[in-house]
This record gives C-alpha cells, structure tokens and sequence, in this order.
C-alpha cells in the first residue's frame, strides 16, 4: 500500500481533470452568486449555481478586463472555461475565458451597467451641461477625418455659416484605439482652447462600430470637457454613453453641424434689426433734445423772454383802447338821444310855433286872477320880449 | 475701429443697441456710439459676404495648423 501525500493525491487528481479532453472546453450555464472583483488582483471569484447544484469558479484578470460588462450576483450567464483542481484548497473549479449575460446581449448589458453607473454619479445631471455658445468661430470636430461625417459637417457648415472655421481632431472612431484617440483629441482640445464648441462623433454603423462611444473613457473624457460638446453617434436612433454625457445630442453629425452654428440668412435678419433699433433709438433721441432745447432757448435768452410779453402787452393794450372806444361811442350816441327828447320837451320849442309866456316879477302867470287891471307884465316870445300893462282881468269860473 | 471678431463684434452691437434705447447717456457719447454701431454693421455684414470656409487640423501637440 501506497502512502500519498495530499499533495501528491490533488496533484493527481488535478492531472486526470486536466488530461480529460472533455473538461478542457466546456460550456456551463447558471447563475452567478457570491461574486467578488479581486480589488488588488483584478480576478473575479463567484458561483455558479442552479436550482440544486453549485460550481466554484475564477476569472483572472487577463480574460476579466476583456467582459464588456460587470457580473453581478442574480445574473445569469453563459460560461466558456476549463475544469481543473485547485491543489491547496483541494477544490475543483472553472476556470472560466469568456463569459456572456444569458439572453441579452453582452453589449447591451455593458450600455446598461454603465448607463446606471454614470448616471448615479451624476455625470449626466443636467445641471452639468454647458450651453451652446450662439455663434462659435471655431469648430472643433472629433472624427475620422476620411469618414463620410466629417464630409457632411463640413458641407453644413459651409452652407450654413462659412465664417465659422473648422478644426480637426483626426481619430480611429472603431476598433481598440478609438477610444483613447477620442479621449486624447478631446483633451487636446481643451488643453490649447482650440475650439468654442465640440463636435464628436462617427456615421452610421452596428453597435460593435459604434462602441468606442459607448466606452467609459470617452464618456468621462467628454463629461470633463471645459469645451461644450455636441454628440452626433450613428443615425437618428442610436443612443450610446456619450450622447448622455454630453452637452447636446444631435441625431446625426449633419445635425450636430446645424446645431452647432447659427444660419448666416438669420445673422443678416439679426444684424439689421441692430440696424433698425439703433436708428429709432437715435432719432427719438435727437427729437428729445430738440425739444429740451427750444424750452431752454426760450428760458435763457432776456431778449426772446421780453418779446414774449411785449405781444401780450400789446394785445392787452389794443383790447384796452377797443374797449375804451366802444364805450365812449355808446355814450356819445344816448347823449345825443337824450339831447333829442329834451329838445322836445323845451318850452323855447312852443315858443317857436307862436305861443308867448306871460311874467310877473320874472314868475309865469298860468292863471289872470293872479293880476289886477294896470299891473305890468313882460310877454316873452321865442325871439325877444315885449312890455305890456294888463288893462281889465276877467276870471272864467269852473 | 478696435479690432473684433465677428462674435465680439454682434456682441458689442446688441450692447450699443441697448444702451442707445436707454437713452439716459450724454447726447455726445450716445452720438459716438451710433457712429461705432454703423461700423460694427458694416463690418459684420462684410464678414456675412466674404467668408471662406477654413479647415485646419489639430496638431498631435494640439496646436491648430493649417491644412487647407
């Protein structure tokens, strides 16, 4: 009988495992629990399990960094690996290369994971996001400078706004270096101000085209920008991380380039209403003053002032002498009127048709008892008087 | 005239506009900033009417070179 060792016993038992052609490459399905990421190591420790078994497994680090996404306990996957022993703990394990979410894509659960990840951070908050400064001069464009989009912002641009002038960050928008090349450019970027606002983005693609827009990197790097950035990823309905990290999304990178810049018909229409408004204020201004102007003319000038009040006493004046004249020809005209009826009431005017006023002692004697035969009388004509004697009175009774 | 770039330019112009429809500044100065306004217009609209599209590309360093 033969003695082992446990050592030589695990070693053993690791060397049937590994020689097993069928342990070599196999697929496991099951559910990830017990998950650890490794914090110095970066190898990933988790379970899998189903509904009556459990299967201790291991990631390392070199296969870990390549997952798209982050395991999570509950999730289920689909597993590539190899079975093997572990001798110091006498545990068999997988040894997994690859692993996939079960049902949704790997990708997908990547954009999802991150999504959520960024989001909580608050790197999407839209307190965050810059505004478009309204009429940027220079254009910074982070693409491909052979890629269809670059061709389309420049030829919007163009049409829309050619005093705008474009400045190209040449970068891989797909495969590995796409990322860090966007990152860098976008760094650049705002390391030398080179642009007041930043176009990045690609056409159109599949999703593993577009992925560099969808990696962590780029979102940061994008989010970190001092340089407002317009997103413009793939067509109208693909959304990657960073159309939400950026300032602005645009559908499209034709769109991105309208976005980006005012239309130079608008700017004319902008310009002439400064035109028009200027204009108004001036005149309106000018008659003001022209205003304030003639009130004080008439203040500060004696002679003006003198003038004022020399018409006014003049026409005071006139009315005065109109007045004056009007009475005095009201009252030249009764005098006259009462001239006329006094004249007619003159005892002289009976005298004149023949009658004769008889005196006694300058008296008029209206009735002959008064006299007494010889008594003297004066008989007063219009023209002179006679001396006459009453010679016999005779008194008429009533 | 100072020198402007269009933007500072349109900038400049919505101020003096502003400031002219005020109306509370001196008579002389709100004269010399329709005289400015006039050649701001002039200027921004010349900047409408001849601009050329311009490319350049981002040096590696990150300075912008010309390129075309």
């Amino acid at each position: 009988m033969t003695v082992l060792t446990v050592t030589q016993l695990n070693t053993y038992v690791k060397s049937i495992l590994d020689a097993d052609r069928n342990l070599s490459t196999v697929y496991v399905s099951g559910e990830i629990s017990n998950f650890t990421n490794h914090y110095r190591t970066g190898h990933f420790y988790l379970t899998l399990k189903d509904d009556a078994s459990a299967l201790r497994a291991v990631m390392f680090r070199t296969e870990a960094s390549r997952l798209r996404f982050l395991p999570e306990n509950g999730m289920r996957v689909l597993v590539r690996g190899r079975v093997s022993l572990f001798p110091r703990d006498g545990q068999f394990q997988m040894y997994i290369d690859d692993m996939q979410p079960d049902g949704a894509g790997a990708l997908h659960v990547a954009f999802e994971q991150l999504k959520k990840k960024l989001a909580a951070e608050g790197l999407f908050d839209e307190s965050r996001k810059k505004p478009i400064p309204p009429c940027p001069m220079r254009i910074g464009v982070v693409t491909s400078a052979t890629g269809a989009a670059f061709r389309d912002i420049c030829n919007v641009l163009g049409r829309r706004f050619p005093m705008a002038q474009i400045i190209l960050a040449p970068v891989q928008v797909q495969g590995a270096s796409a990322a860090p090349q966007i990152c860098d450019a976008i760094r650049r970027m705002n390391a030398k101000k080179a642009a007041d606002v930043l176009i990045v983005g690609r056409g159109g693609g599949s999703v593993e085209d577009l992925w560099a827009f969808n990696e962590e990197s780029v979102a940061r790097a994008v989010a970190a920008s001092q340089i407002p950035v317009i997103s413009a990823v793939g067509h109208e309905t693909d959304f990657t991380i960073c159309d939400f990290a950026a300032d602005l999304r645009a559908p499209t990178p034709s769109a991105a380039a309208e976005l980006a810049v005012p239309d130079s018909m608008e700017e004319r229409g902008v310009l002439l209403s400064f035109q028009m408004r200027c204009k108004r204020a001036l005149t309106a201004r000018m008659e003001h003053e022209r205003l304030r102007l003639r009130q004080a003319s008439r203040l500060q000038d004696p002679k003006r002032f003198l003038e004022h009040h020399r018409l006014v006493l003049d026409s005071l004046s006139d009315k005065a002498d109109h007045a004056m004249h009007r009475t005095l020809q009201s009252t030249q005209n009764r005098f006259a009127l009462l001239c006329g009826k006094l004249d007619a009431l003159s005892p002289l005017k009976v005298l004149t048709r023949g009658y004769a006023i008889a005196e006694k002692d300058g008296t008029a004697i209206c009735d002959a008892a008064s006299l007494c035969a010889g008594d003297r009388l004066t008989l007063r004509f219009a023209h002179g008087k006679a001396d006459c004697i009453a010679e016999k009175t005779e008194v008429e009774s009533l | 005239m100072k020198k402007y770039t269009y933007e500072q330019a349109m900038d400049r112009l919505s101020a003096i506009t502003e400031a002219l429809e005020n109306g509370s500044l001196p008579l002389d100065d709100s004269l010399k900033l329709y005289t400015e306004a006039s050649e701001l217009i002039r200027f921004c609209s010349n900047c409408l009417d001849n601009a050329e599209q311009k490319i350049t590309e981002l040096s590696e360093k990150g300075e912008a070179e010309d390129e075309t």
